[in-house]
């Protein structure tokens, strides 16, 4: 599999920016997919408003701050034979980074542990009320043990 | 006590002998735990807290229902049900 890059991006980004616009001013979240060389978006469903009402204790962030991706697609994605090449969410008038939330979610909730999925990278877009205005991708520097942005 | 089929992700596979699917008798998802915990030592440390609680970045489906949806680890299991473990995608 060749490495992503956001030039091999670049013709997803509308989709995930259409997404993105629609979820805003909360965070939306999907993954991109790849099948015999071939890169799609998933959009998906952020589970997180759900959950908060749910259990606020155990999820006390709302939809405004924080993505829940539903697993069950991903599941399916990787049954259907799809590698799951990255997850993207956004950050609603915050810009693009990934937080340490997001850093700890990638590693499983152990901060000194490993990408809960290897090789996927992360994707942030910046959204703000006039639309998205920068994305950033993210990929695992094992030499580092961090996420690193790539161009 | 049903007998339940665990799709085990892959980075726990290394507990289960490399086995992406194992076998479990359980009456509750939290039994099934404390079952698999007998037979694939480690599993369950994993899976769940100090507290007993699933961790937070652990979800089971039984059947494609998000047990958090239904009744936890409460959640009551039938014979040939299929208990899936996925990795929480979240962050924010």
């Amino acid at each position: 599999m060749s490495a992503l890059t956001l030039e091999r991006l670049q013709p997803l980004i509308p989709e995930m920016i259409q997404w993105v616009n629609a979820g805003y001013p909360n965070e939306a979240c999907g993954m991109i997919l790849e099948k015999a060389g071939a890169l799609s978006v998933l959009c998906c469903e952020n589970l997180q408003d759900r959950l908060h009402r749910l259990d606020s204790e155990r999820y006390p962030r709302t939809a405004a701050t924080a993505y829940s991706l539903e697993p069950l697609l991903l599941y399916q994605a990787t049954q259907n034979g799809a590698e799951v090449r990255a997850i993207f969410h956004s950050h609603p008038e915050r810009g693009a980074y990934l937080s340490d939330e997001d850093v700890l979610g990638a590693l499983g909730g152990d901060p000194s542990g490993e990408p809960l999925l290897p090789g996927t990278d992360y994707i942030v877009l910046s959204a703000r009320m006039d639309g998205v205005d920068d994305v950033k991708l993210f990929s695992w520097d094992p030499a580092v043990r961090q996420f690193v942005g790539r161009c | 006590m049903a007998t339940v089929s665990v799709q085990v992700p892959t980075l726990l596979r290394k507990l289960t002998g490399g086995q992406d699917r194992v076998e479990v008798s359980g009456t509750t998802v939290g039994q099934s735990i404390d079952n698999l915990e007998r037979t694939h030592p480690g599993l369950k440390y994993k899976l769940c807290d100090d507290t007993g609680n699933l961790r937070r970045f652990i979800n089971i489906y039984v059947n494609q229902d998000d047990i958090r949806f239904l009744n936890d680890l409460d959640t009551p299991l039938n014979d040939g049900d299929e208990l899936v473990i996925i990795p929480a995608i979240a962050g924010g």
